[in-house]
C-alpha cells in the first residue's frame, strides 16, 4: 500500500529534475554512536550510518525540495529505516504586501526489518502571507496531514492551525512568535478502559503549542538566541504497556504539558562555525501515574526535567567539502523508573 | 648551471618588479602571493611583468580618485581586482567610509558570493557597483555575512535565488534590513 506513496514519489522527482531550472543537492554522511536516553529501562548502546541526500529545485513559478536518508544500526537493526520525502511549493502573489504560499508533501518511511511500523504520508499546506516588506511578516496557515501504517492500527490524520508572526526589531535583532493548535484523529480501534476490557472507539488528541525566539546577531562573529516554549497536549488514547513481561494500563497516555527555555550561541568565522545549544524542559503527564522498579504505581503523576546540552561543529575542508560533528547529551531526571536516565548521541562525518 | 642561470634571471625580474612596486610607494605583502603563484604555475616572466603592471596601475587610479587611501588597504583592492572588479568601479567607494574593518567585511561578501552563490564578474561588478552608489553602510554587511555563514547549508540549496533577489534587491537600492529578510525568508520558503 504504502510502497505507492514511493513510486509516487519517485515518478515526481524524476519528471521534475528533467524540467529546466536550478538543481542543487547536498549530500551527508555520518557515523555515529548513540546511547539509549532512558537508562533505567533499556540500555541500548549502538552505533550507526547516517546517509542523507537533499535535492532542492527551483524555477520561475515553484520549487521542490526532495530529501532522501537511511539510517543504519548495527545492533539494533529492528529501527533502521529509509525515507523518501518530497516537497513541491508554489507562491501566489495577491499583492503587493500579501502572498499565498501552496506546499504539499508525500513522505514514505520504510522499516525493512520491522514491517509493521514501515508508514506513508501526504500533506497539504496553505499558507497565507502578510509582509509590510519592512520590520513585520505574519504567515497564517491550515494543514491537513494523514499518516497510514498499512500493517498496523497506528494511521492517523491531523488538522493544525499556525500563525508565525516575525518582527525585526532591528537590522541585528529579531523577534519570532509562533502558536499552533491541532487536533488528531487516530484511526477506529479497540480502545481500552482498563487493563481488559475494551470499546470500539476514535481517540483524538488536542494539542496547543507557543515558541517565542529572540535573535540578536552581535558585532563580528556571535549570533545569540533565546527561547521559550510552552505545549499542552489532551490525549485521550490509552494504552497496555509490556514492561519486563507485565502488561501495565496507563490512562491518557500522552496528555501534558511542558515548559521549555533555552539558549544558544553560534560563532561563526570564515570557515569554521561552531553551535552551543543549552535547554532546560518540565514535562508533566496529566494522568500517568509514576512506577517504581517494581512496577508498582505510584501516587504521584509522571514528571521529568529535562536537560538538554549541544554542541555543532563545521568546518570547511574545501569550497564544497565540509566535516561536521555533533554531540549531544540529555538527563532526564524523572519520578518515573521508566523514564529516568541519561544519554548521548556523537556523530562525524562529511557534507558535500 | 642552467638551473642557477635561470634562478638568477628570475630573481633579477623578481627584484626588478618589486623595485618598481616601491618605487610607487604601493609595497604590501599580499604581492608575493602573485609571486609565488607565478612560481608554482610556471608563469612567463613576460606574463608575470605585464601582471604587476596591470596591478599597479589598478591602484594607481584607486589612490588618485579615493582621498582615504591608505597604504594599508593596498591588499583589499589587490583582492577586488583579482576577483574581477572593473577599476572605474572600485572607485565608487569613494562615497563609502574606507576603513580596514570596512574593506575587509566587503572582502568576506564578495568572497562569499563568487565562491558559494557563483557570481560571476559581470554580477560581482553590479553589485559592487551598486552597493557604492546606493545608500549602504559597509558596516551593514557584517549582518548580512552572518546570516550566510548560519544559515550556509540551506541558502546554498538555494543559491539561484539567492543570487536572483541580491542582484534584483541591490540594483534597486533597496533597504539593507529588507534583503537580510529576503535572504532569511528562504529557509522556510
Amino acid at each position: 500500500m504504502t510502497k505507492k506513496y514511493f513510486i509516487i514519489c519517485l515518478i515526481i522527482l524524476l519528471f521534475v529534475i528533467s524540467m529546466n531550472g536550478s538543481v542543487e543537492t547536498n549530500f551527508t554522511f555520518k557515523y555515529g554512536m548513540t546511547d539509549n536516553i532512558y537508562k533505567n529501562w533499556s540500555k541500548i548502546e549502538d552505533s550507526y550510518i547516517d546517509g542523507n541526500m537533499i535535492l532542492f529545485y527551483s524555477n520561475k513559478a515553484f520549487t521542490v525540495e526532495s530529501v532522501l536518508d537511511y539510517i543504519n544500526y548495527f545492533e539494533n537493526t529492528e529501527v533502521n529505516f529509509g525515507l523518501l520525502n518530497i516537497e513541491p511549493r508554489y507562491i501566489y502573489p495577491l499583492s503587493l504586501k500579501s502572498d499565498l504560499i501552496f506546499r504539499a508533501g508525500l513522505n514514505y518511511q520504510s522499516y525493512y526489518n520491522t514491517p509493521y511500523i514501515t508508514n506513508g504520508e501526504y500533506n497539504i499546506n496553505l499558507t497565507y502571507r502578510y509582509d509590510t516588506l519592512y520590520s513585520f511578516r505574519n504567515d497564517s496557515s491550515i494543514i491537513y496531514n494523514n499518516r497510514i501504517f498499512p500493517d498496523n492500527n497506528l494511521d492517523y490524520y491531523e488538522f493544525k492551525l499556525n500563525n508565525e508572526t516575525t518582527y525585526y526589531i532591528d537590522i541585528d535583532k529579531v523577534l519570532n512568535v509562533n502558536l499552533l493548535y491541532g487536533i488528531t484523529y487516530w484511526k477506529e480501534k479497540d480502545y481500552y478502559i482498563n487493563l481488559v476490557e475494551t470499546i470500539n472507539k476514535t481517540p483524538k488528541d488536542n494539542f496547543f503549542r507557543i515558541d517565542i525566539n529572540y535573535e540578536n546577531y552581535f558585532s563580528k562573529v556571535i549570533v545569540f538566541d533565546l527561547f521559550l516554549d510552552y505545549e499542552y497536549q489532551k490525549s485521550d488514547l490509552n494504552s497496555v504497556i509490556e514492561i519486563e513481561s507485565e502488561d501495565i494500563f496507563e490512562k491518557d497516555i500522552y496528555s501534558y504539558n511542558s515548559y521549555k527555555l533555552g539558549s544558544s550561541v553560534d560563532l561563526l568565522f570564515e570557515k569554521l562555525s561552531i553551535k552551543l545549544k543549552i535547554s532546560y524542559e518540565n514535562k508533566k503527564y496529566n494522568s500517568r501515574n509514576a512506577m517504581d522498579k517494581n512496577n508498582n504505581f505510584l501516587s504521584e503523576k509522571v514528571f521529568s526535567n529535562i536537560y538538554y546540552f549541544d554542541i555543532n561543529v563545521e568546518k570547511e575542508l574545501t569550497k564544497k567539502l565540509d566535516f561536521i560533528l555533533n554531540f549531544n547529551y540529555e538527563i532526564n531526571d524523572s519520578n518515573d523508573y521508566y523514564k529516568n536516565g541519561s544519554g548521548y548521541d556523537l556523530n562525524v562525518g562529511i557534507s558535500y | 648551471m642552467i638551473f642557477f642561470f635561470t634562478v638568477f634571471i628570475y630573481s633579477g625580474i623578481e627584484e626588478n618588479l618589486k623595485n618598481k612596486i616601491k618605487e610607487n610607494d604601493l609595497s604590501s605583502d599580499y604581492w608575493s602571493y602573485y609571486f609565488k603563484l607565478s612560481k608554482i604555475r610556471n608563469i612567463s616572466d613576460l606574463r608575470l611583468k605585464n601582471l604587476i603592471i596591470k596591478k599597479i596601475d589598478y591602484l594607481k587610479i584607486c589612490r588618485t580618485n579615493l582621498d582615504k587611501f591608505h597604504k594599508d588597504y593596498i591588499g583589499y583592492f589587490l583582492f577586488f581586482s583579482d576577483i574581477g572588479i572593473k577599476k572605474e568601479n572600485c572607485i565608487n567607494l569613494k562615497y563609502k567610509e574606507i576603513k580596514t574593518n570596512n574593506l575587509s567585511l566587503l572582502k568576506s561578501f564578495l568572497s562569499i558570493i563568487s565562491s558559494d552563490y557563483n557570481f560571476n564578474k559581470k554580477e560581482l561588478n553590479i553589485i559592487f557597483k551598486n552597493f557604492c552608489i546606493k545608500n549602504y553602510r559597509l558596516e551593514d554587511l557584517d549582518i548580512l555575512i552572518l546570516n550566510f555563514r548560519r544559515n550556509k547549508g540551506q541558502l546554498k540549496l538555494r543559491k539561484s535565488l539567492v543570487k536572483k533577489v541580491l542582484l534584483a534587491n541591490f540594483s534597486e537600492g533597496l533597504n539593507i534590513k529588507f534583503i537580510i529578510r529576503e535572504i532569511r525568508g528562504f529557509i522556510n520558503d
